[in-house]
Order: C-alpha cells, then structure tokens, then sequence
C-alpha cells in the first residue's frame, strides 16, 4: 500500500513541479490505457490458472457474485442519490 | 462504452491465457511483475493528477464529496450484506464482514479465514474480487450516463488503485483526486470494519 502511495506521489510531484505540454500529456494517457490493458490482463491469467478459483466458481462462487452485486449496485444507488443532494445543496 | 469492451477482453484473453497457455511457473512472475506495473501505472495516474494544479488547490471543497462517497460505499456495503444474509440464511456478521472488504479482496480474505473459516475467507476473496470486475463494468457506464462523481461508488476501496486509472480515463482529473481520497480513506477502514462487523 505504501509502495503504491509512493508511485502516484511521485507522479503527482512530477506534475506538480513540471509544466508538461499536451503531447506530453497525451502520451502519458495512452501509456495509462495501456498499462490498464497489461494489468486487467495479468489478473485475467492469475484466475484462470488457479484451479482452485475456477473449480469452486460454480459453487461458492455464485454466492459471491451476488454479495459483489449486491454492495455495488446498493453502493451505487445510494451514492447517485446522496451525490445529488451535495450537488443540488452546492448550486 | 468502448472501455468497458477492452476492458471485458483484456480479462477475458487473461484468463483463457492462465487456462491454456501461460505455465504456472510463469503465472507466478506475471504477479510479481503485475505488482510493478501497477506501481508505474499509478504514477502516470499521478502525473496526472499533478498537471491540473487547480484541481489540487481546490482540494478543502472536495472533503464533503469525499465523504458523501465513502459514506455511499459503506452504507451500500451494509445493505448487500443484509439483503444476502437473509436470501442464503447466512449469520448477519459473517455477510456484514464479507461486504466490509470494499473490494480489497486480499486483506479481506486473509482476516476472514483467521476470523471465521477457509471457507469464509475464500468468499471473501471472491466477493471482493468479482467487486473489482463488477466496478469495471460500472464505472464506465455510470460516468457516461449519469455524473462523473457517480463512477467512484462501485469501485470501493479500489478507487485509488486498480480502479484509478479507468475513473481517470472516463471522467477529469478533479473527480479523479476525489476517487483516490475515497479509496484511501475506504482502504484504511477495511483491516477495521471487517473484524468489527464480524465481532457483532
């Protein structure tokens, strides 16, 4: 966790302190799509070469699907309504 | 809507790669590097975040949305909890410290096996994990149809990690400051929430 805190940091200080132009910025938001891509796809490999994972998905697996379901679409719902009052109060 | 299809296919290609191709003697690197990749993808997230210096200096008028958001997650966080507990029957604390994990499915899971059960913590995981894809396919969705600030509720805890950089890339760096305070403070709740709920 800290590690990670450490890398956006340090990006944030290099934005901060240096003034980069558009291309720069560009690059830098195709390089984050496909870091994106690289990573989405790693954890892709990790659970399909986990038998244990892909075994037990049928089972257990779709009890935990609904819990994940269930908290972000309740997490979801509440939060369009809340952020709405904070807007709405903020105009 | 086009980053939700690249995002599908990057996990889809991932996980016929781990099944068919990949060895596991790689599989095992592939981690250790994904570790560094998201340490590099975090900091282009931060360069980012740093090149709008307005967004930064207006960090004070940002703490109420901030907290309207974690507040979202934890309360949505409780009812999905409630409303599975009473569909399987499972005992109100143990779904409560289940959903407690915002996404974090690794420190979720290793607290609930020592907790509960291997059985517990191995829902835990992938509660947490199919959380973090759900988030994926919602965040887009919901940046494009209804607010910006709306896309950070389904990402939990991860809104300032793995889901950062998607949030990032379909709203402003303004709702992506936002996002990274919430996954923090999210992140920092869970070693606290998930033991609490359970010791209910």
């Amino acid at each position: 966790m800290w590690k990670i805190i450490l890398f956006l940091c340090t990006g944030i200080a290099i934005g901060l302190f240096f003034n980069l132009n558009d291309r720069a910025k560009k690059f830098n938001s195709n390089l984050q799509l496909l870091g994106l891509v690289l990573l989405l796809g790693s954890m892709g490999i990790s659970i399909g070469a986990n038998p244990k994972i892909m075994s037990n998905l049928s089972t257990i697996g779709f009890q935990s699907f609904l819990y994940a379901l269930a908290s972000v679409v309740f997490s979801t719902i509440i939060g369009l309504f809340l952020i709405k009052i904070v807007k709405r109060g903020d105009a | 809507m086009w980053a939700t299809i690249i995002v599908f296919a990057s996990v889809f290609v991932g996980i016929l790669g781990g099944m068919f191709v990949v060895p596991d003697t790689i599989v095992a690197d592939i981690d250790s590097i994904s570790t560094l990749m998201l340490g590099f993808l975090l900091f282009s997230v931060g360069i980012d975040i740093g090149s709008n210096k307005d967004a930064l200096s207006d960090i004070k008028s940002k703490g109420k949305m901030v907290v309207t958001i974690v507040a979202s997650v934890i309360l949505g966080s409780i009812a999905g909890g409630l409303f599975i507990s009473y569909l399987y029957h499972v005992s109100t604390n143990t779904s409560l410290a289940i959903t407690a994990g915002y996404g974090w499915y690794s420190i979720s899971a290793i607290l609930l096996k020592d907790l509960a059960s291997a059985e517990v913590g191995a829902i835990a995981f992938l509660t947490n994990v199919f959380r973090e894809v759900l988030a994926f396919i919602f965040i887009p969705i919901m940046a494009a149809k209804f607010s910006h600030e709306s896309a950070i509720p389904p990402a939990g805890a991860t809104a300032m990690d793995t889901c950062l950089p998607l949030i990032s890339r379909v709203t402003t760096p303004d709702v992506a400051i936002v996002s990274f305070l919430c996954g923090v403070i999210l992140s920092s709740l869970v070693p606290v929430m998930v033991p609490f709920f359970y010791a209910l």
